[in-house]
Formats: structure tokens, sequence, C-alpha cells
């Protein structure tokens, strides 16, 4: 029988991976199907079999070069937790949350690398006032995104692609990865260009709450990992949830609309009216029922006593469709601007295709579907 | 080294990958052919899990050619080496990321080479350019280490392919 291949990792490379990776040592002990004691082993230098050395890359989301390094890669993080100001008594991070933050930090930094090689335009931070009304209404001008355009989006997934684009026109990249087991639902990275990651797997219009959310964030410079919407948030998560309301349904607008009219003249706001006026404008009854009190259509009062309802009511999950194409897929998860980037460093010969693939996790020949599905987003 | 000896090169995945739309030129397989039958073609085994398996012939023919194909457990304390000389090569945002292997592989061949019944140089062949400014690619690293290195185009000349 031949020797099963093994290789010494530098002392420590193994711990710091895990580390970042949030994967505790019984977790990974269980998953790569050695003892705890092999790994103690291993990540103090002895010799490590080769296979197993690849199911830990994989497991801590690092390519097996990563084992190579005598002293990890400086990697800066960029995102403050603003979970306890959202009520999180004890924010913890998961192995999810872990790998979301690497991501979106790693490709931070590769984005600017080719902002630098490419000359791309800094993002401008514009906040001329700490008032969300007025800087939502100064950001809503920046992206270019009217009221008669929103209310005129056919689909909660139309609305949601069409903020997701005008943000990262702005400057700044939307990537959507599954947060998993988490009680974050987005979080924003701050930096040029500045990243906002939502959570795949939530609502659509929760999604496009937490967009605005986290913009209110990076347009103030700042960042967070956020549960954006929380009922009772207080401090910067507050105030980036009145900058998300005040963005998705401007006062001036709100108040005129006819459901909302009604409400104000003394109707109750019924499930209905307020699910209604929701669908007008692509966003969740929570941010209706914000709206409502807000604007005084409702009393404090009122809005105290169906917040806690609204501010976590969810529809029942749509039942699967098919799958996504690969290409498709990547816009889903990197947005239009960012896959597009990379493809002009390959034009430039910055990068090349391989390294592309390896960015996105896609198989090589895909890069021309890619460049298709984001011509098409850019001309629809 | 006998300078007539025709060339052994280590092949990057950059490279594989732009072969895949190549192949389709007349002569392009035999040619390949005959160069992995004359043990010229080498190819890390970093590159082939790289390169994957996605249904493309040009993917299967790499997997099925294993006598080209370089242990990874036999150049690992040199990648140290050359990660640890130049870590701009460690790209851990990568899933994959073969390039200190590339580079480890080449001048493990280069020496095994010399000193065998046919001494011949060897060629790191990449796509990859000198990238950002301060940054170091394989290119770069390949001409500190001694290590030859060109790309595509300049492969098919050494060969005197005419595509």
């Amino acid at each position: 029988m031949t020797k099963a291949a093994t290789v010494r990792v530098p002392e420590g490379m193994l711990t710091w991976a895990r580390d970042r990776a949030h994967v505790d040592l019984k977790d990974a002990a269980e998953k790569i199907e050695h003892s705890e004691a092999d790994l103690i082993g291993w990540e103090a230098g002895a010799d490590t079999p080769l296979s197993a050395l690849r199911t830990l890359a994989g497991l801590y989301n690092v390519p097996l070069s990563g084992f190579l390094l005598v002293k990890p890669k400086q990697e800066q993080s960029r995102s403050v937790d603003r979970r306890s100001q959202a009520g999180i008594a004890h924010p913890r991070t998961n192995a999810a949350l872990a790998e979301a933050l690497n991501r979106a930090t790693g490709l931070q930094s590769l984005a600017e690398e080719l902002h630098d090689a490419l000359d791309v335009e800094p993002f401008i931070v514009v906040a001329e006032s700490d008032d969300p009304e007025a800087l939502a209404e100064q950001e809503r001008g920046a992206l270019g995104i009217t009221v008669e355009q929103q209310l005129a989006w056919g689909t909660e997934g139309d609305a949601l692609r069409n903020w997701r684009l005008a943000v990262e026109r702005r400057g700044a990249y939307v990537l959507q990865i599954p947060l998993g087991d988490t009680d974050v639902r987005a979080f924003s990275v701050r930096g040029d260009p500045p990243v906002i990651v939502l959570d795949r797997n939530d609502w659509v219009r929760a999604r496009i709450f937490s967009l605005a959310h986290e913009l209110g964030h990076v347009v103030i410079g700042g960042s967070g990992i956020c549960v954006p919407g929380a009922a009772h948030a207080f401090g910067v998560e507050k105030w980036c949830n009145e900058f998300a309301d005040a963005l998705l349904a401007p006062r001036g607008s709100f108040a005129n609309d006819p459901d909302v009219a009604r409400i104000t003249a003394g109707e109750p706001p019924s499930d209905v009216i307020l699910k209604r006026i929701g669908n007008r404008y692509k966003v969740s009854p929570a941010v209706v029922w914000y709206r409502l009190m807000q604007t005084k259509a409702i009393s404090t009062a009122a809005f105290n006593a169906g917040w806690d309802d609204w501010s976590r009511w969810r529809p029942n999950p749509a039942a699967g469709g098919g799958g996504p194409t690969t290409a498709q897929a990547v816009v889903r998860d990197y947005g239009v601007m960012l896959p597009s980037l990379l493809l002009r460093a390959t034009k430039a010969g910055v990068l090349t295709d391989a390294d592309v693939s390896q960015y996105l996790r896609v198989r090589g020949d895909a890069l021309n579907s890619i460049e298709g599905e984001i011509a098409t987003r850019l001309a629809s | 080294m006998d300078e007539n000896a025709k060339p052994a090169y280590v092949i990057d995945t950059s490279v594989w990958l732009t072969l895949r739309t190549v192949m389709a030129v007349p002569g392009m397989w035999a040619r390949l052919n005959a160069l992995m039958t004359d043990g010229r073609i080498v190819i890390p085994r970093e590159v082939v899990d790289e390169v994957g398996l996605h249904g493309d012939r040009l993917d299967q023919w790499i997997h099925d050619h294993k006598g080209s194909h370089r242990p990874t457990e036999d150049v690992w304390d040199l990648a140290i080496e050359i990660a640890n000389e130049f870590p701009d090569l460690v790209d851990i945002r990568k899933k994959f990321d073969a390039d200190a292997f590339v580079i480890a592989t080449a001048i493990a061949e280069k020496a095994a080479r010399a000193t065998g019944i046919f001494p011949c140089e060897v060629y790191v062949v990449t796509n990859e350019r000198r990238k950002f400014p301060g940054k170091v690619a394989i290119p770069d690293a390949c001409d500190v280490r001694g290590v030859k290195v060109t790309d595509l185009t300049g492969w098919f000349m050494f060969e005197g392919w005419g595509v």
C-alpha cells in the first residue's frame, strides 16, 4: 500500500485559517474525519496528509497556497458590528457570516486594486446633513430614481434590480451572499469602493430595505454589520432605518398616496390597505407602517401597538423555480458592476480569464456568457 | 545543456483556458499530442485541479495524461520558499491559486532535466503579465529565479506553429 502524501504547513497558519473562518476545532476535526489531537498536531507544524489539507482549505475558504505562507496576509476589517444597536445582546459570528465578511473584504481589496490600475472614479461621500429625510432626498437624486419610475416597476424583483443597479452605478458594489443561520441580514464594508452585502435568502422587499439601510451607512462614510429594520433599534442603526424609509417612500409622495390620504382622514389602516401601499412602492408593510407614523397618518400609540408584528411580518416563501444559469447566478451574487470591472481588467491585461474565473468561482469559459448577461441587464 | 534540445513547458492555468478555444484549429491536437508523447508538457497537480473537469475535451485530455502531472507534495517545500519570497503570488481571495506551485514545479523540473539523459531548457508558459505596479506576478518571480517564461504566442513561436 502506498503511503499517503504528507506536507508540513508553517506553524500557526492552520490555526489562523480556522480562526478566520470561525470554525472550532471539534467541527473541523469532524469534517475531515480525523481526531482533534491530529488537528492540534498539524496546527503545530506536524506532517499533514495532503488530502486532509485540501479538505481543510475548502472548509476554511482559502486556496491550498494560503498554507504556504509563514505569516498570514494582512486583511483589514472595515465593518463595525452594529447588532447591539439593533437589540442583539450578544452578537456572535458564525462560519457563514465569517465567510461572507472575508469574501466581501477580499473582493473589496481586489476592486480597490483594479480601481487604481484602471483609474476608476472614487466613490463620493455626499453627506451634508445628518437629517435622514434631507440626505435621503439628496441621495435619491444621486441615484437618479424618481418616484414615478419606482411606482411603474412591475415586480419587487424589478425594484431590487433597479435599486441595486443604481447603487452600483453610484460607485458601491452590492453582493448577495447567503448569511445562513445568523441574525445578520446585511452589512457594509467601508472603503473606496464601499461594498454592501445582502442576505441572498432574505425576502426580496427585506433586501430592498437592507440595501437602502446599508446605503445610509455608506453615504455617511460608515459601515455596519446589521439587522436592518430591527424593531427597537437605536443610534446609527435607527438613523439608517429612517434614512431607508425616507429613501424608499419619500415623505411628499407618500403623504399624497390615495390610501395614505384615506388613513390620514381616519380610515383604519387594514392589512389589505397596508399591503396595497407596500405593493405600489415595492416595500414591506413595516416600511409603510413606519412612514404612516412619521407622516402622522397614524398616532404614535397606534404605531407602537402594531410595530412589533409588522416589523417581523414576512410573506410565505414562494415555491422555487428553475435554477439560474452560471451567468445569471454571477450577476445575482456579484451584481453588474463588479463582474464588469473584472472583465474590463482582463481586456486591459491586468487580469487573466483564469484569475477572473477564480475570483468569481466559475469555470473559465463562462466569461463570455457573463458579459452577455451584464449587457442584457444594462440594456433592460 | 544541449542548446539544440527542445524545451519542456510547465503550463499555467491561464494558458489552458485560452487553449480551449484554440484547439479547434486543424492540427492542434496532433501538435499537443506530439509534445505530450515527447514528455515536453509538464502540468502541476494544482493546475490540473484549477482547470477542473467541465466536460471539455481538453480538460479531459489534461486529466488523462497523468504522466505529465507533477505531485504537489514533491514541490511543497520549494513552493513554501517561493511563496514567502514573493507573497504577492499567493492570493487567498481565490478558490484555487497555483502560481507558487507552477514556479516551484518549473525549478524542480529544470533541475531534474539538467542532470537527465537529454538535458533541456524548461519554460513556464503563462498568460499572466506583470500586473499592478509594485506587485509580483509569475513572470517577475520567474525572472528573479532564473526560470524562462513565455506566453501562449511565444510558446507557439518556439514550436514554429503558425496558428
